[in-house]
């Protein structure tokens, strides 16, 4: 088995998720230039009730076939991310739209150790296991093997991607969007109705967190009230290597994040002579974010945020 | 004093400055006008070191300081106000000018912890520098008040004494009169006179014309990022490009 | 009571006199009235305090967003373990392991911030974050293949404070009056708290304090006053470290075991909130908001106890609920009263944001039309 193939796929396919919540960071920066903190929690949440949904159903009709079953998680798990992204930014963000910046930051804090522990203490401390319900093909590829659940993986991201961009590109809503994104005064003048697109922008960013949440926790095969932040922080690292506000940027950060980090797990066993192991693997997003920071601010695809000074 | 040698300030394809040569000497008032967007603020970054130049040399007192940092600029005696006034808002008027002090002492943080004899000297002298400056601008017994609620008058009263407080040699006003009635402005003309007369060499931008006329022993006149004229006030108010730049400019 | 405060207030000597009787007596008083152990939660307070007013240095003073704070506390807690206890078996004095701690979290301070203080507040922020996460899982994975963190299971038995002959880790008898170990490390933490508190405010009130407040309100107009920007927030950013590093070499002393686990995430965002929630920039308002947020969480483990008062049983773990309930406090917090319980002077109106300079700016672009 090829390792190198391997740990690229492996990537390719971690990558696509980050790349989902990447979107959801870049987007709302994009508009508001702010860090939406609870966005991790937000995917959290959607792989947790589509577990939850998942479960009942199983539970109550264990005879359905699991892609139904699966397709009900998540067409409730996304509304629900939906909703929540509304209500977050309407009570934690909007309020505060003319604060100084670290009051929202503070608040999103607050916001993430809300839902953390509501997590907690609906689904438990625990791992929550994800049901045993998906296809389990494998093929081989160049020597690597790829499994269903990653071709579905990268497919469906690809789609939700093109989803995206025709959205921003191509209709109503996503022209209101760039131009809010250009200047919020403008665009008002315009006649754009700038609360709108702001509450548009988080759910939309909110879907498609649910969508990773589902696809992260099928991918790993469990859920834990915990797995947001992490996820969040790499996510974010992702869209700040592509270029935050840049949506582009962030599918490409996301996928390249993904990749550096399984390369980095398979191979820095071999660089550094077996002095640290793959248990490293978390710390490549945080040496990417900060070397990208410092050598690149304005990310592979952005303009330059930097202060000067 | 200053000398500004074929400059050049590009931003992205967009050429601001184009080869744009100036001479400041020591103790004169030298007025920098033009028509909005000729270049005149972009041409006070580059001197004070906020924006790097694309091409050219500038010299402050036979010292090469293109793209220097702004405080070294400062700190070979060049200091500046800004047209938008950019005071520390939320310190006290006397706190803003004892912050111009910063390059003149040399308390750190050892000194600051201690309040050793030296540092509790430098730290009343600063504050009586403060309020001596606060005065020769016109604000004595303003102190107290926060600088930005201070009026509009004061608070570019306020970032003179906060320039002066590093003591420069040369000090550069960007529009200090903007905004500003008849009165107001005579009696900042007069300031700008006791400056010049305690040594201090002045850059002013103006869209006063009046006033730059009135108060200054040279002009130039950008347009467009290029330095059109240079002289005598009156030499220059009747050079024909200027004309023409200004009522093409307002037509 | 109001009448009684008024008189204090103009008699400074006889209040400070009072309070410094209550704060000599407080671990009597407390211990008496709550029971033991909460004696050791005051010395937390303090210790927190310390952190706290470490942190408002760079993020109150010079306006430097730092949500890794707790590495800084990390490296400070594991250099003292190295140098005092059976890991290493070495056993070297605090004043001596103490501000070598203090030194090695400033340097990485310096490290740390000499290339990322151009960054803009959040990216800050969020570089700082990643910072603390990669201290946290080298701690976490240092054991192998060379022992140096001993990983997860943390390092114990380190070596208590000992002063002259008397060891801070044991009950000592002092004038007749018993002592136990917490009340020891209590008046320690109580002087060195009180010598904290001192600098801060001296700094604050210098020099180098009103370079700092001029970077967090204008850095371009900063700069343009002949403040080297970069060196100054640098200044304050290692100045915050060192902090951290020492109070990290007193909670390894105090505690006798550390592992990566005190140092997660969620502590840099609680001494964080200390500051915003009592007043961000503000000495007695960042102390009130350390201590509330030391009491808070504990006194919250009586939830318990009331909702077996209130419904018979014990529905919901204390433990589960306190940290939701912590979360909601902030958010509400900063909706409510953004510039904290007791805002400082200059924050306050930072907060408040009435905006008269840019209205000017407005103002002076008309008057260049006309």
């Amino acid at each position: 088995m090829d390792i190198f193939i391997q740990q690229l796929i492996n990537g390719l396919v971690l990558g696509s998720i980050y790349a989902l919540v990447a979107l959801g960071y870049t987007m709302v920066y994009g508009i508001l230039e702010l860090i939406n903190f609870a966005h991790g929690e937000v995917t959290m949440i959607g792989a947790m009730v589509a577990l939850a949904v998942i479960g009942a159903l199983l539970g109550a009709h264990p005879e359905l076939p699991g892609m139904m079953v699966l397709l009900a998680g998540v067409l409730v798990a996304v509304p629900a991310c939906m909703a929540l992204g509304f209500v977050i930014e309407r009570v934690a963000y909007r309020p505060l739209r003319k604060a100084p910046r670290l009051a929202p930051l503070i608040t999103a804090i607050g916001v993430s150790i809300v839902l953390q522990n509501a997590a907690m203490l609906i689904w438990g401390r625990g791992y929550v296991s994800f049901p045993a319900i998906l296809p389990r093909g494998r093929h081989d590829l160049l020597g690597a093997t790829v499994s269903d659940l990653q071709i579905a993986i990268v497919a469906l991201s690809i789609l939700t991607m093109f989803g995206l961009v025709f959205l921003v590109n191509h209709t109503r809503l996503g022209r209101a969007m760039r131009a809010t994104a250009q200047s919020r005064e403008v665009a008002e003048l315009m006649g754009v109705n700038v609360n709108t697109v702001i509450s548009a922008t988080f759910i939309i960013g909110s879907a498609l967190a649910a969508i990773a949440g589902v696809m992260v926790s099928a991918y790993y095969g469990l859920a834990h009230y915990y797995m947001g932040f992490l996820l969040g922080l790499k996510a974010f690292s992702a869209a700040v290597l592509g270029g935050i506000g840049n949506i582009t940027g962030a599918v490409l950060g996301g996928l390249l994040l993904g990749v550096i980090e399984a390369l980095g797990a398979g191979y820095i066993g071999d660089l550094t002579g077996g002095f640290l192991g793959s248990n490293y693997q978390d710390v490549f997003a945080f040496m990417v974010l900060i070397l990208v920071l410092v050598f690149r601010p304005s990310g592979l695809l952005g303009e330059r945020v930097a202060s000067r000074a | 004093m200053l000398s500004v040698d074929k400059v050049s300030k590009r931003f992205g394809g967009l050429a601001a400055l184009e080869d744009v040569s100036l001479s400041v000497g020591a103790g004169e008032i030298y007025g920098l006008i033009g028509p909005n967007g000729a270049g005149k603020t972009t041409l006070f970054n580059c001197m004070t070191g906020l924006y790097s130049v694309s091409e050219g040399a500038i010299r402050l007192r036979g010292v090469a300081v293109q793209n220097a940092k702004p405080h070294r600029i400062v700190g070979l005696g060049f200091a500046r106000t800004f047209q938008n006034i950019r005071l520390f808002a939320n310190m006290t008027a006397l706190e803003n000018v004892m912050v111009g002090r910063h390059i003149q002492t040399r308390t750190g943080v050892l000194g600051a912890v201690l309040r050793g004899p030296a540092s509790r000297t430098e730290e009343r002298e600063t504050r009586e520098r403060a309020h001596d400056l606060m005065a020769f601008v016109g604000l004595a017994g303003k102190g107290r008040a926060l600088a930005g609620h201070l009026a509009y008058g004061d608070q570019r009263r306020l970032e003179i004494a906060r320039a002066l407080a590093t003591e420069p040699k040369l000090l550069a006003l960007d529009e200090p009169v903007a905004g500003m009635n008849p009165s107001e402005r005579r009696e900042m003309s007069e300031l700008f006179q006791k400056l010049r007369n305690s040594g201090i060499t002045l850059l002013l931008i103006e869209h006063d014309v009046k006033l730059v006329m009135g108060l200054c022993d040279r002009v130039a006149v950008l347009d467009y990022g290029r330095k059109i004229a240079e002289g005598a006030p009156e030499a220059v108010q009747k050079d024909p490009a200027v004309i023409e730049a200004y009522l093409g400019g307002e037509a | 009571m109001p009448a009684a405060l008024r008189w204090l207030r103009h008699n400074p000597r006889i209040a400070f006199g009072l309070l410094a009787v209550l704060l000599v007596a407080l671990p009597f008083l407390v211990g008496a009235g709550l029971g033991r152990s909460w004696v050791r939660v005051l010395d937390f307070a303090l210790l927190y305090a310390m952190l706290a007013l470490g942190l408002n240095i760079v993020v109150g003073y010079a306006g430097l967003l730092d949500l890794g704070y707790i590495a800084f506390y990390a490296l400070g807690a594991y250099l003292y373990a190295w140098l005092g206890s059976p890991h290493f078996g070495l056993h070297l004095p605090f004043w001596l392991a103490l501000p070598l701690g203090a030194m090695l979290a400033g340097l990485f301070g310096v490290l740390l911030g000499a290339p990322t203080l151009r960054l803009r507040g959040d990216y800050l922020a969020i570089v700082t974050l990643g910072f603390g996460e990669i201290i946290r899982i080298f701690l976490n994975n240092l054991d192998a293949p060379v022992n140096i963190t001993n990983g997860p299971q943390g390092i114990n038995l380190i070596d208590p404070i000992h002063i002259g002959g008397l060891s801070l880790g044991q009950t000592a008898h002092v004038f007749g009056i018993q002592l136990s170990s917490p009340h020891l490390y209590y008046y320690l933490f109580l002087v060195l708290t009180l010598a904290t508190i001192l600098v801060a405010m001296r700094l604050q009130d210098s020099r180098i304090g009103r370079a700092w407040a001029a970077i967090r309100e204008d850095e371009v107009a900063a700069a343009a006053m002949g403040i080297n920007t970069r060196n100054i927030k640098l200044l304050a950013f290692a100045m915050g470290a060192m902090f951290g590093g020492l109070a990290g070499g007193l909670f390894a002393a105090f505690q006798g075991f550390i592992s990566p686990e005190s140092f997660n995430l969620m502590e840099s965002i609680m001494i964080l909130c200390m500051i915003v929630l009592g007043g961000m920039g503000n000495i007695p308002g960042v102390i009130l908001g350390a201590v509330l947020l030391t009491v808070l969480p504990e006194a919250l483990r009586y939830i318990g106890d009331w909702q077996r008062a209130m419904i018979g049983h014990v529905a919901v773990d204390p433990n589960d609920l306190r940290m939701l309930l912590f979360g909601l406090a902030m958010v509400v917090m900063m909706l409510y009263r953004p510039a904290g319980l007791i805002p400082s002077r200059q924050r306050k109106r930072e907060f408040t944001a009435e905006d008269s300079v840019a209205e000017q700016e407005q103002a002076s672009l008309y008057d260049a039309k006309a």
